[in-house]
């Protein structure tokens, strides 16, 4: 049976309609609206893009701002658990150039995505912790559970209670950047940028990894100063800290514009990891981010970043890449839709190599904890050094339900 | 490996860095002082993404909320103990911090500490002129009356005044917030306001026993075409239509039948 974009259209409007009339049965808020008897947005602009609130939220420690709590998660009601699910269908429509000879193929996929657990909330005073456990579903009967990010958090070092400005945390996580990876609107297509590693190693700047870190937020700094500053070990850990750390420094300042979030953001991201034996890379990854609300309507969101990436030992020579991504998020709807785009592009300097990617998309949410959505992703792989261009068209529909 | 762009940039982040956590560390330092200036600080933290640095209620984050957070500027609060058209206690205004409001986007604060709750409450009393004003004083606080007690007899008389005083024209016949006038339903501010669906225990903002509904019934909410009926209905009769409204998302669920054509 020949796989086009309309039997995938056609089979992900039946699953929407299902989610649809799910929705209205739906009771089930996931885990921080159910704790905090608020809905989701409250915290994101739309699930999973965090709003100014939730960064707040977020970097006290899974904790409302100003508050320090010290009822541990066990005398707490509700319990501090929930899941997520996200199935979607995928038709990947692939052209492939290469020394002159096309090839085109094409793909329809169900992918089911699993169901992540997500639990995290106050241990003691100052002890708060999070852990995302990700059980990927792989046949019947048949599942693999694994620990995405685990990590435990003191908080408010430097006091008065529920002032987040000095804390630190160990475990596997992911770095808090202005544009963390897990919390982008675009489900169908990675950020390129995030994505480069030429190396193959373990020091991912966006990938959970283990690491120590100080971090905090400093209200008293404008509209709020957020800083973090790691030491990793890489997205494995275990190796020693001699042959496989990076250290990594984020400052973000953000202004209220006629009550418009304005971010601007600066991280660098440096060190050095083995790539086989007796062979190390260094590397440096640094860029700066900016968020820019409409200050008039306050419903477009622009979005921009821009790395510069450099290795010193890429198959015995240095490579330096250069790119970012420029996005734009639109509420149209409060708390019900959205459309959103995203433009990304990398260009390595030694091998001419580019991509440039081009997504775009519209999401519904029948309920807080329930959406769907419809992507389009156009990706153009140029690899001159290879004699390939590979150009992936992605028609992607899914659902999202969190309980 | 790190150029000479990369050394300086990192050099100028700390400095930042620096000088941000010297500010922090000069701060308010957490006693149970209770002042406007710590009010003010945490309200920057905690309030202000919603409710706006100024108090307008358009804070970052309001464009994307259904249930706009409150404008303090204009001194007028839904959820009191007073008169209608009357300000707010301070008792008022730190239980809505406490306890929070179900079913919007505003939590519960009871992890934070008592002085900074109070605190915040005496800066939110500086937002707008109207706490200033002698003459918005003594404020009349209404008095809960001895209840009558919830029987099906209270909530089947509930039931007539609820459909005599047109409730049903905002919050429908059946009571899920569906009547024929809820599309057009706004407050002061033209904001639209979804009338609730009584029938839903977890769509209830505040009214969740019937001594809170007794009270809405009485105070009015002020800003919203909810009115007082302490001039238009007799005590026993706003606890039975309390004690009818509480039956809707609890235990019987009356309903007699009638149809939106039987209203017209």
């Amino acid at each position: 049976m020949k796989a086009t974009p309309y039997r995938a259209l056609f089979m992900a409007g039946l699953a929407i309609l299902f989610v649809g009339i799910f929705a209205n049965q739906s009771e089930a808020i996931p885990l921080f609206a159910r704790k905090y008897h608020v809905s989701c947005f409250r915290c994101h602009t739309v699930p999973p893009v965090l709003n100014d609130f939730g960064r707040r939220f977020q970097i006290n420690g899974y904790q409302l701002p100003g508050t320090d709590e010290s009822e541990p998660i066990w005398a707490q009601e509700p319990l501090s658990l929930s899941f997520v699910f996200y199935p979607s269908f995928v038709s990947a429509h692939t052209v492939t150039t290469t020394g002159g000879v096309t090839q085109t193929n094409d793909e329809l996929s169900f992918e089911p995505s699993g169901l992540d657990l997500f639990t995290a909330g106050t241990i003691a005073k100052h002890l708060s912790y999070f852990l995302a456990a990700p059980i990927g579903i792989d046949g019947p009967g048949q599942f693999s559970p694994s620990i995405e990010t685990m990590s435990i958090m003191f908080n408010n070092l430097l006091g008065p209670d529920g002032q987040s400005n000095l804390n630190f945390r160990f475990g596997r996580y992911r770095l808090w950047n202005t544009f963390p990876d897990n919390t982008s609107l675009v489900e169908s297509a990675d950020y390129l940028i995030y994505d480069y590693d030429p190396a193959q190693g373990s020091l991912l700047i966006a990938e959970p990894q283990w690491a120590a870190s100080v971090y905090g937020f400093l209200p008293q700094v404008m509209d709020g100063l957020r800083y973090e500053l790691a030491l990793s070990d890489g997205t494995d850990g275990g190796a020693s800290l001699k042959d496989n750390s990076a250290t990594f420094l984020m400052l973000e300042q953000t202004e209220y514009i006629d009550n418009a979030p304005f971010r601007l953001g600066v991280y660098y991201y440096g060190g050095k990891q083995m790539v086989g034996v007796n062979t190390s890379d260094n590397l440096a990854r640094m860029g700066f981010a900016v968020e820019a609300n409409d200050p008039w309507t306050k419903r477009f969101d622009l979005s921009f970043q821009y790395m510069n990436a450099t290795d010193d030992n890429i198959g015995g020579v240095k490579q330096t890449m250069n790119g970012g991504f420029l996005g734009l998020n639109v509420l149209i709807v409060p708390e019900k839709l959205f459309v959103y785009g995203r433009y990304d592009f990398t260009k390595v300097t030694e091998t001419s190599e580019k991509q440039n990617q081009w997504t775009g998309g519209v999401r519904y949410h029948f309920a807080p904890n329930v959406g769907a959505y419809a992507e389009l992703s156009f990706l153009d792989d140029n690899a001159p050094a290879a004699l390939t261009d590979t150009k992936t068209t992605l028609s992607t529909l899914g659902v999202m339900v969190g309980f | 490996m790190t150029t000479n762009i990369q050394k300086t940039t990192l050099v100028t982040m700390i400095i930042f860095l620096t000088v941000g956590l010297y500010s922090c560390a000069t701060s308010y330092n957490g006693s149970d002082e209770v002042s406007v200036a710590r009010g003010q600080a945490v309200y920057h933290e905690a309030c202000a993404p919603c409710h706006g640095d100024n108090g307008d209620g358009s804070g970052p984050v309001s464009v994307s909320l259904t249930t706009k957070p409150r404008d303090f500027n204009l001194g007028v609060f839904k959820f009191r103990s007073t008169a209608s058209g009357e300000l707010p206690t301070d008792y008022d205004l730190l239980r809505i911090i406490n306890s929070g409001i179900y079913h919007t986007a505003m939590p519960s604060f009871a992890q934070m500490s008592i002085a900074d709750q109070y605190s915040v409450v005496e800066y939110i009393k500086t937002l707008s002129p109207a706490f200033s004003d002698s003459t918005q004083y003594p404020l009349d606080t209404v008095k809960i009356s001895t209840p009558v007690p919830y029987t099906y007899d209270s909530i089947e008389r509930g039931r007539e005044v609820y459909l005599n005083m047109h409730c049903w024209s905002c919050h429908g016949i059946t009571a899920e917030g569906n009547g024929p006038s809820a599309p057009t339903v706004t407050d002061d501010q033209g904001n639209h306001i979804q009338p609730t669906n009584l029938t839903h225990f977890w769509d209830i903002k505040v009214g969740r026993t019937p001594e809170k509904v007794y009270l809405i019934f009485s105070t009015g909410l002020n800003g919203t075409p909810m009115p007082s009926y302490t001039q238009i209905l007799t005590d026993k009769q706003r606890w039975d239509l309390a004690n009818y409204v509480y039956s809707l998302s609890h235990t019987s669920r009356y309903y007699d039948g009638k149809q939106l054509s039987d209203m017209k």
